[in-house]
């Protein structure tokens, strides 16, 4: 068995990696794949804590973590096309018409 | 200590007035026009007579109430209040009102509810029948009754607080009547100068007030303070000073050198204001307070307040002599009577100053004898100048008229009330209706007008037996007495001896010019009495003045000098002591001082008025017998002299007069150059520092605002990297307390 | 087998989905039911399923040309409305003696849900935001059931009432789920469900520019701040071995390094849900977005969800025990964040001349006011006060209370801006412009709500911004005034200086509350508003609910001050 500790750790880059891209890409599926990033560290980091633990409700954790990964995609998608349908761009960097 | 039953109702005295103000302005705003208003009850006037001749009748009742003690004060309050201690005493009156009865309490309060009564009578006779009025004399009446509240109150009251009080109150009522016609800029700034040059002196008294308040422990009543233990216990230079301060107001409110630019200008006002309030009750009120320091300067230090009461005097000299060269020269009716009431105020003050300076000296008897000798003056004054008033508003109204019937060609009286329909008057021309160049020979067309310009011309002179002659002779007695223990005395003393010789040119000259000679105009020829309401006032004070000698028998200078002595009860002993105490006085200082005195003021003023303007009536025109004997004289002399006197006319001393010895001028730049830049500065403060300071702030904020949204870029990538930037924020701070 | 928790008088422990928990659990049970009866009855009609390789049509009912009576678009609006109201209604009678048990809902050993004062009087909360906001998009997103043609505009409006209400619903349903969570992953996937409504309901109106675009702002930004959040509930895990907040709480230990960096990060996820000062860049645009109801829930219900989150975990978890002598860890931390956000907040309303970005910022404002309360609650002088429950409760008390009232005046005042959106936008300032005389009743409501947002006695705003205050003053001041004879500013603890700032940031929010005063009462309409506002029987009636509520809550807000105090009480923070 991988020890844990390996697993949190990996979780912890893929989580900084995801919130670096986060704020970096201009492209809005980008941003989103990003964002799934970081709750895929999250997931990892829940497999690791259980495996620590012993404890089985960490993996019930993960598992609702992908659900609600999953529905969040879902609903970005779907707000990315009503903005692409009106902005006619994906780039997040020329949606800026609220400001100040 | 609480009287018998009619001082308990004495509170009335000034109630009635002051309640019958809102009621008739309020009576007056809704029935103003109706006929009845107008006819019956003269637009508020009958019920303004009804009020004040309650209030007589009331003082009346006192004043008999009061002759009868031989004593001291009756103190009577109505009601205390206790807030005030903070040494946790209960009796504190402070701010009680109550009633305060002696002498001078008794000449005054008789004098200010006989001559309200009788100006209110006349004030119906003349301010009714001149159309410019109509329609607004229920504010005039009103103001009128507030005032005469003003008065009453202020002779009443037990404490120099309610005194002040009651002083304001007259202030604010002087400033209304005088610029009753309001849409004259020349009344509306008379109107103003006479409140600001009263304010000035105001601040003064108020100062004094504080100060008497400080010294006396919080008290300003006269039964704390008139104490002689309290008055020893007093720093005495402070209590000076106090004195002097309140002093300054009553020089304001008394019109003396040097506030007394207001007085001529409040002429303006309508004549039964000029009577009431310019001779005889307001500008009482500056002698009434100084009277009223009286037992301060008996009951002080031995001349601890000398100070002060030489400096009275000399301000009294000074403008005994100021008003009265300013009176030679002056054409206008009404500003003579104004410079010669400020000319025998300054006399009234001389002889305050001396008795104030005798008592604080020691020498009680004379102090008693020179303080009667003053407030006789005050009496005789008041009736003689509220007369004399009277009787140049009704000379003056009647050339009013005769000038309509003159221009207008008359007889345009379409209603049939006897008066002309006057529908758009003082707009058309310029005559001035109140100017002696206009008038002459009136002695036979306006006799009863002429009688009582006549005694009260004697009066004021102080022509022997007649009114003031038996106070003024007082007076100058008194001053040169103490000149004679203080040398600095010899300057107001010399002053007002020359002065009693002005007096009897100015105002023999008035005389002569407005009732002798020749009519020098047309109107003046056309002249007639007309209303019944103006003569009757000017009856009974022509027999009042000419009843003083019935006062001085009743030793009435004693009397209200001393508060102790009674009266005598046998009138002939009285008059016979008067008449060879002044005649033929032991002591021959006084002796020749008498006849000088005499001889000034009846032989050589009236003289060299008669040379120049003197002159017998018209053809076929005779006065009444009692004056026709001085028109001939006046005739006779000025026929006969040579005296010349164009070469003084035109010289630049009559110049200074003419501009009133350039007092409004002096005043005006100083308030031009000082209280004009002080404003503009705090203007410019204003707008720059404070109004800057606030928009200071304001374009901060904005601006503050605007930097701060606009890190809001609309970015979404902004946006995250905020947030990263404020979990790196959060982490720090976490880590820094660990 | 059951936890110590369960013991004690009132307490009440239920097998999950055993009969027990169906009777505790109806309000929220109503609510699901009547999501699922939004996604059934609309959609009634007579398709027919075809059995596979056979020819049988099986009436299916869901689906195919709709039947009339449940096809109407006004149902869903109904419908929803009825729902909320119900389950508010049960709640109210249930808890607003204050006589209700303590139910905790246990599976095997693990608390998920537990129904008490605290949780109750935040799902009171919560649905009347929801429900006013429901009966406000009755009129502001209408069903136009005339019969005749029909713009674009409204068969749009028309096909979308259901969604619209569904997403209501799920809001709803996942803030009762916050509200009622004793597991933090509980509360997380509340906070999920609810956010992840919000998200679409921010970006509903995508036929619109500005819609579109705040939805995909507001869902971004969420998004990662969610994601950072579960980031740091997974470090909790990694710490603690359970997500419990009791046993967090129990096991909870200052010097934890991991411990401290799952906070900071639990932080940010909460921070921007009650939109805090760094992360709060994504609300003023959502709220300009979104249309203005969905705007007023999220200032309100949103927020108070988010509070619930740092309650918890602030709190109940991360409080030093009493007498313990040092403070909370979190300390510096919060009362910078409160600082900025509350100065941030009132200085970037001062310019600003869009009413819904306006109004956006005031609430960034007074969660800085909030934050600042809280932070008081980490102050305490532990082992220096006799009962510092207490302090602590009268804070929380006024910080439930703060948040109960803003749902009053804060939604009402967007509910009067919803209005001018259905004439035609609230984007700019001049929109409200001479209000008060096309309008006097909406008019001089919205000024009210405006003093009531300024903190003007005797409404309903100053009473909470009152007790707040006072509740840190007496926090930083203790029991000092007892022991010492004069309290010098050194003697006191430096969050008294948060209430000063709070007080000046009231005073410089003054200006722009009233300077809508200003515009509704002397400025002109503007072209093409002179004629009457809209009329809108429920929106106005919403409005005078919230009028109503603001002015009597601060006359004589007895009942509820003492429902926050028992919910405080029943937090057991010491």
């Amino acid at each position: 068995m991988i020890d844990p500790a390996w697993v949190s750790g990996l979780a912890a880059i893929l989580f900084i990696i995801g919130l670096w891209g986060a704020f970096s890409r201009k492209n809005a599926i980008v941003v989103l794949m990003c964002i799934e990033l970081m709750l895929n560290a999250v997931n990892l980091q829940f497999v690791a804590a259980a495996t620590h633990w012993g404890d089985v409700t960490g993996w019930v954790y993960a598992v609702f973590a992908i659900a609600i990964a999953a529905a969040e995609v879902a609903i970005g998608l779907a707000i990315f096309l009503s903005m692409y349908g009106q902005h006619e761009t994906i780039s997040l960097d020329e949606v800026n018409l609220l400001r100040n | 200590m609480s009287g018998s039953e009619i001082i308990d109702y004495a509170i009335l005295i000034p109630l009635f007035p002051f309640l019958a103000f809102p009621v008739i302005l309020f009576l007056g705003r809704i029935f103003n026009g109706t006929p009845t208003w107008v006819k019956n009850v003269k637009e508020g006037g009958i019920i303004a007579l009804t009020v004040m001749g309650a209030s007589l009748i009331m003082a009346l009742l006192v004043i008999k109430e009061h002759m009868n003690k031989v004593g001291a004060a009756d103190v009577f309050t109505w009601f205390e209040s206790s807030w005030w201690e903070s040494s946790g005493e209960i009796t504190t009156k402070v701010f009680g009102f109550g009633i305060y009865i002696d002498h001078l309490t008794v000449m005054l309060l008789f004098v200010a509810a006989f001559l309200c009564f009788l100006i209110n009578i006349f004030s119906i006779g003349y301010m009714n029948t001149d159309s410019i009025n109509d329609n607004r004399n229920h504010r005039f009446y009103a103001e009128f009754v507030l005032f005469c509240s003003g008065m009453l109150g202020m002779v009443l009251a037990d404490s120099f607080l309610w005194l002040f009080i009651f002083w304001e109150l007259m202030g604010l009522c002087s400033y209304l009547l005088i610029g009753f016609y309001y849409e004259r800029p020349s009344a509306a700034y008379a109107a103003k100068k006479a409140f600001l040059t009263t304010r000035v002196g105001d601040v003064f008294l108020v100062i004094g007030l504080v100060m008497l308040w400080n010294m006396f422990d919080g008290h300003l009543d006269y039964a704390y303070v008139f104490d002689p233990e309290n008055i020893a216990r007093v720093d005495q230079g402070e209590l000076q000073i106090a004195l002097g301060m309140m002093f300054i107001g009553a020089v304001g409110k008394s019109a003396q050198f040097p506030l007394h630019v207001w007085l001529p200008d409040a002429m303006e006002g309508p004549t039964p204001v000029s009577a009431l309030i310019h001779a005889a009750t307001m500008v009482n009120a500056g002698l009434y307070i100084v009277a009223r320091m009286f037992p301060f300067f008996m009951e002080a230090e031995i001349g601890a307040l000398s100070t002060l009461a030489i400096v009275i005097a000399i301000i009294g000299g000074i403008t005994a002599v100021m008003a009265a060269l300013i009176a030679f020269v002056q054409m206008d009716l009404k500003k003579v009577l104004a410079y010669s009431t400020m000319s025998q105020l300054a006399y009234i003050f001389t002889g305050l100053g001396s008795a104030l300076w005798l008592a604080n000296n020691g020498y009680d008897d004379i102090a008693a004898f020179a303080m009667g000798a003053s407030l006789f003056h005050l009496f005789n004054h008041a009736m003689a100048k509220g007369m004399l008033f009277m009787a140049s508003g009704s000379v003056i109204h009647e050339i009013h008229h005769a000038h309509h019937e003159v221009a207008h060609h008359g007889h345009d009286d379409h209603d049939g009330d006897h008066h002309d329909d006057h529908h758009d008057d003082h707009h058309d021309d310029h005559f001035d209706a109140q100017s002696m160049e206009n008038m002459g020979g009136l002695a036979s067309r306006l006799p009863i007008t002429a009688t009582a310009m006549f005694v009260g011309s004697m009066s004021i002179i102080g022509i022997p037996l007649i009114g003031g002659f038996w106070s003024k002779e007082g007076i100058i007695a008194s001053a040169w007495k103490v000149a004679l223990k203080e040398p600095i005395f010899f300057l107001p003393a010399t002053l007002i001896l020359i002065g009693a010789g002005m007096t009897g040119f100015y105002m023999s000259r008035m005389w002569f010019m407005t009732f002798a000679g020749k009519p020098k105009t047309e109107v003046a020829e056309h002249v007639h009495e007309q209303t019944p309401w103006i003569p009757i006032p000017l009856v009974v004070l022509t027999f009042m003045t000419l009843g003083a000698i019935v006062f001085a028998g009743m030793h009435a200078g004693h009397w209200l000098g001393d508060f102790e002595s009674g009266h005598y009860t046998s009138f002939f002993d009285g008059i016979g002591y008067e008449m060879s105490h002044v005649f033929l006085n032991p002591d021959l200082f006084l002796l020749i001082l008498t006849y000088v005195a005499i001889g000034l003021s009846l032989v050589i003023g009236p003289t060299f008025a008669m040379a120049l303007y003197g002159g017998s009536l018209d053809e076929g025109q005779k006065a009444k017998p009692w004056m026709q004997w001085a028109i001939n004289l006046s005739a006779r002399v000025n026929n006969k002299s040579k005296f010349d006197n164009t070469a003084w006319a035109n010289s630049s001393l009559a110049d200074s007069l003419h501009k009133r010895l350039h007092f409004d001028e002096i005043y005006d730049a100083a308030i031009m150059k000082i209280v004009v830049g002080f404003a503009n500065l705090s203007a410019i403060f204003d707008s720059k520092f404070i109004d800057g300071f606030i928009k200071t702030i304001e374009s901060t904020s904005q601006e503050a605002s605007r930097r701060l949204r606009a890190l809001t870029t609309g970015s979404a990538r902004d946006y995250i990297m905020m947030t990263a930037l404020g979990t790196l924020v959060i982490f720090l701070l976490l880590w820094g307390v660990t | 087998m059951l936890p110590a928790a369960c013991d004690g008088p009132g307490m009440n422990c239920v097998e999950v989905f055993s009969t027990d928990f169906w009777q505790a659990f109806a309000p929220e049970a109503i609510l699901i039911i009547g999501l699922l009866l939004l996604f059934i009855i609309p959609n009634l009609g007579n398709s027919k399923f075809r059995i596979p390789l056979t020819k049988t049509h099986v009436p299916w009912f869901f689906g195919g040309k709709r039947v009339k009576a449940t096809g109407s678009p006004a149902l869903p609006g109904m419908l929803a409305t009825a729902t909320l109201f119900t389950a508010l209604g049960m709640m109210v009678i249930e808890s607003i003696d204050g006589k209700m048990d303590t139910t905790t809902v246990v599976s095997g050993g693990i608390i998920i849900i537990k129904m008490d004062n605290f949780s109750r009087f935040f799902e009171i909360l919560f649905l009347a935001a929801v429900l006013l906001a429901s009966m406000a998009s009755l009129d502001r997103i209408p069903a136009h059931t005339f019969h005749g043609k029909k713009s674009l505009e409204e068969m749009y409006d028309n096909r979308r009432q259901a969604d619209f209400y569904i997403l209501m619903l799920t809001t709803a349903i996942g803030m009762c789920i916050v509200a009622l969570a004793q597991d933090l992953f509980v509360l997380f996937v509340g906070l999920e469900l609810a956010s992840l409504a919000t998200y679409v309901l921010v970006g509903f109106h995508k036929e619109t520019k500005s819609g579109a675009e705040s939805g995909v702002k507001y869902f971004i930004v969420g998004s990662v701040a969610s994601g950072v959040g579960l980031y740091g509930l997974s470090l909790l895990y990694l710490e603690f071995g359970t997500l419990q907040l009791t046993e967090i709480a129990a096991n909870w230990v200052d010097s934890s390094i991991l411990g401290t960096i799952a906070l900071g990060l639990v932080l940010v996820g909460f921070g921007f849900k009650v939109s805090a000062a760094p992360f709060h860049f994504a609300a003023p645009d959502a709220y300009a977005g979104a249309n203005s109801p969905v705007a007023g829930v999220l200032a309100t219900a949103s927020k108070a969800m988010g509070m619930i989150g740092l309650i918890r975990v602030l709190l109940i978890i991360a409080l030093p025990e009493s007498g313990a002598q040092e403070s909370a860890i979190w300390l510096y931390a919060l009362g910078t964040l409160s600082v900025i956000t509350m100065t941030w907040g009132n200085v970037a309303a001062l310019g600003s001349t869009n009413p819904k970005r306006m109004l956006a910022y005031s609430s960034v404002a007074h969660a800085g006011y909030m934050l600042a309360a809280l932070t008081a609650v980490g102050a305490w002088k532990w082992g220096e006060v006799e009962a510092p429950s207490d302090y602590a409760e009268a804070i929380v008390a006024a910080v439930l209370f703060h948040l109960f009232v803003l749902v009053a005046f804060k939604l009402g005042a967007f509910l009067v801006l919803g209005l001018l959106e259905m004439e035609g936008g609230a984007s700019r300032l001049s929109a409200l412009s001479g209000l008060a005389r096309r309008d006097p009743l909406i008019g001089t409501a919205m000024f009210i709500f405006m003093l009531a947002l300024a903190g003007v006695p005797p409404l309903a705003g100053f009473v909470s911004k009152f007790l707040v205050v006072a509740g840190i003053v007496s926090n930083s001041v203790g029991e000092l005034w007892v022991t010492t004879e004069s309290v010098s500013f050194s003697d006191i603890h430096w969050v008294w200086w948060l209430a000063l700032a709070m007080f000046i940031n009231s005073a410089i929010s003054v200006f722009y509350y009233l300077r809508i005063g200003v515009v509704m009462f002397l400025d002109v309409p503007e072209e093409g508003r002179r004629k009457p506002l809209p009329y809108g029987a429920s929106i106005r009636m919403a409005i005078w609910i919230c009028l109503v509520a603001t002015v009597l809550l601060g006359l004589s807000g007895d009942t509820l001050i003492r429902m926050c105090y028992r919910a405080a009480e029943s937090l057991n923070l010491a």
